[in-house]
């Protein structure tokens, strides 16, 4: 079986080993460059000492703003391989007729799919997981110039999350394929089902691990005098570097929220509600309202992930598509040693 | 002698629709069976099921005593050639026969190797570039060095032409003699396969028709031929399973467990291809007989 699996899949195969190669030099030698770069521009040391790096951060983005956009195309990694490799493992036996000679040997059906589904998702987890290591080792010295390493466009292609795609991607694709047994309609459903999981992923990503809080009493000043401020970057600020801000609410002292939209007109119009922007859209602040302002104190809550929870984050989102990946892979082995019709 | 194939009552429905109903019959070890029916008569379902590749719906099979199922001990005593023999085309020949040494624990490759040299196949060909009788002998190559004690064989002649289809049933019956296997092969056709089959199944629209030993059933298949009073005063037990009507003469096809013997009557032996088309003639057996009138006369 062993050998049989090689000898089917020895094409497939080839074509994985050249695309690994040509990626992991290509990403060795761009974690090199960006390395040396970060390291002329003394990015390293001002980012450990918390110093304001931003024309440095400008800098790396400047020089390496085409390289994140060209590594977040290995998203489609895992789906090319669920489409190409995975989808056509049980249909094209049924459409050659070859299931009825794969099937009637001295090997169990069982044997049959387990053992290819073991040596090929093996493989193929093996080699999401070194361009996983590969991709974060390589966009460490460039997160911190792109919105940090969990900007989805980085989040997505480092780590473990990229295996557990990768053997969900396969287990969707022999799922259809031995559900539906023709291999054109089992890509394209492996296809839309693959974006079907990822895409909502993004959007609920933040809430699979709890988050970190940042809370403090702080003067109003201190939120309306930071120039061309707004509440927000009073807690980003504030927050370790790196961090993945996902709300920030402010409260006045008896604990009504206030909105934190347009800049600090919230602010404004919370402790100044007769204040009226005037035709030019400017605000007179009174002096009786800046006597108010002055005195008052909000309360700031920040929401956010710090880096360190990068890999408690992958875990759970790399746990729950394992488990889905699980739950397919069950699925294909039960059609293929189901003996529906043939 | 044991049944190397026993199948009780044995069906299998998709949906609504029967393939194969009320399926009996037993053929005993080292038996040749030839399975005779017309497309979509059943045949292949029949084989599916012997072979474990499809449940039966309803009643029983068993081969060498043990229900067909998808185990590996099960699967290596059967060897199954399936319709239009499918092999991996990108595969070399030699790949084949490597392929069969993986998946087959009592292969023998001297005897695949052997056979596929009788038959002047090309071992570095590509399967896909086979001739239609090429790869039937890289598929039943294939399924003779498994070394099955039964051999399941489904339409392997359709697709040959006569030169092919001779060298093919010499191959299998070599083959047969060597190893002393029950063989069953299905096939639309019966002409070639007489004088090679020792057993006999006709099968239409889902239904055995026919089940018996060869020599048996044409020894029991008369053609009788009298005026049709003559042919009216039949013994009782005496099937009639076809009439034709010439001016006064009446001939007809009847089955007589006991030899029938009457001066008044001409009786002559019936021929295998003469019989199985009666039983796929008739729409059915027993009362609605099968009336052919020629010459005329109502």
């Amino acid at each position: 079986m062993i050998w049989q699996t090689w000898r089917q899949h020895r094409a497939e195969a080839s074509v994985a080993a050249f695309i690994l190669v040509v990626v992991s030099a290509v990403m060795v030698a761009v974690g090199n460059a960006a390395r040396s770069r970060a390291h002329l521009l003394g990015l390293p040391g001002c980012l450990s000492s918390h110093g304001d790096c931003s024309n440095a951060l400008e800098q790396m983005h400047q020089h390496f703003h085409t390289i994140p956009p060209i590594t977040g195309s290995l998203i489609a990694v895992p789906l090319l391989a669920g489409m190409f490799w995975a989808a056509p493992l049980v249909s094209r036996e049924y459409e050659a007729g070859t299931h009825r000679l794969a099937w009637t040997q001295s090997v169990a059906p069982l044997r049959w799919i387990t053992t290819k589904l073991i040596l090929i998702f093996s493989v193929l987890a093996l080699a999401a997981l070194v361009l996983g290591i590969l991709a974060a080792w390589t966009l460490s010295p460039l997160s911190p110039a792109f919105g940090g390493r969990y900007n989805s466009t980085l989040y997505d292609i480092q780590g473990v999350v990229p295996v557990a795609c990768m053997l969900f991607a396969l287990a969707l694709g022999v799922a259809t394929s031995a559900l539906i047994r023709r291999t054109i309609p089992a890509m394209a459903v492996t296809l839309v089902g693959y974006a079907a999981a990822r895409i909502p992923v993004h959007f609920f990503r933040a809430h699979l691990a709890p988050f970190a809080r940042y809370s403090a009493t702080v003067p109003v000043r201190a939120l309306t005098d930071r120039p061309g401020g707004s509440p927000q970057s009073l807690g980003a600020a504030t927050l370790p570097p790196g961090a993945w801000v996902n709300s920030v609410s402010i409260t006045d002292s008896a604990g009504h929220s206030i909105a934190t939209g347009g800049g600090n007109l919230g602010l404004l119009l919370h402790f100044c509600p007769d204040a009226k922007p005037d035709s030019a859209g400017n605000i007179h602040v009174t002096s009786a309202c800046q006597r108010v302002l002055d005195s008052s104190t909000v309360h700031e809550t920040v929401l956010y992930h710090p880096s360190s929870h990068f890999w408690l984050l992958q875990a759970v989102e790399s746990t729950l598509f394992l488990g889905l990946a699980a739950v397919l892979v069950t699925v294909a082995v039960l059609v293929v040693t189901g003996r529906h019709p043939v | 002698m044991n049944a190397a194939v026993q199948v009780t009552g044995a069906g299998r429905r998709y949906g609504d629709f029967w393939a194969l109903r009320d399926c009996t019959l037993s053929l005993p070890s080292g038996s040749i069976t030839a399975v005779v029916g017309p497309n979509g008569a059943g045949k292949t379902t029949l084989l599916n099921m012997l072979v474990g590749l499809l449940p039966a719906s309803e009643g029983e099979l068993r081969v060498f005593g043990e229900p067909p199922s998808a185990k590996a001990e099960f699967l290596a005593q059967v060897g199954f050639l399936a319709q239009e023999c499918p092999l991996y085309k990108e595969y070399t020949v030699a790949d084949m026969l490597r392929f069969g040494r993986a998946m087959n624990p009592r292969w023998d490759d001297d005897l695949a190797r052997a056979r596929l040299a009788a038959a002047k196949v090309p071992l570095d060909r590509r399967a896909g570039k086979l001739s239609g009788g090429q790869r039937a002998q890289v598929a039943l190559a294939l399924a003779v060095a498994k070394r099955p004690q039964l051999l399941l064989l489904d339409e392997p002649l359709a697709a040959l032409d006569p030169v092919a289809r001779r060298d093919f049933l010499k191959t299998l019956l070599d083959s047969a003699v060597a190893t002393g296997m029950t063989i069953v092969l299905s096939s639309h056709l019966v002409g070639e396969l007489a004088r090679f089959c020792d057993h006999l199944i006709v099968i239409r629209d889902g239904r055995l028709r026919l089940v018996g030993e060869l020599d048996q059933l044409v020894g029991e298949h008369l053609w009788v031929g009298g005026t049709a009073e003559q042919t009216g005063r039949l013994p009782s037990g005496v099937e009639v399973l076809s009439r034709v009507r010439h001016e006064r003469h009446t001939k007809l096809l009847v089955r007589s467990p006991e030899p029938l013997l009457s001066p008044e009557l001409t009786v002559g032996p019936v021929d295998v291809e003469e019989l199985v088309l009666a039983y796929l003639e008739s729409p059915d057996l027993g009362p609605d007989l099968h009336d052919v009138s020629i010459g005329g006369l109502s």
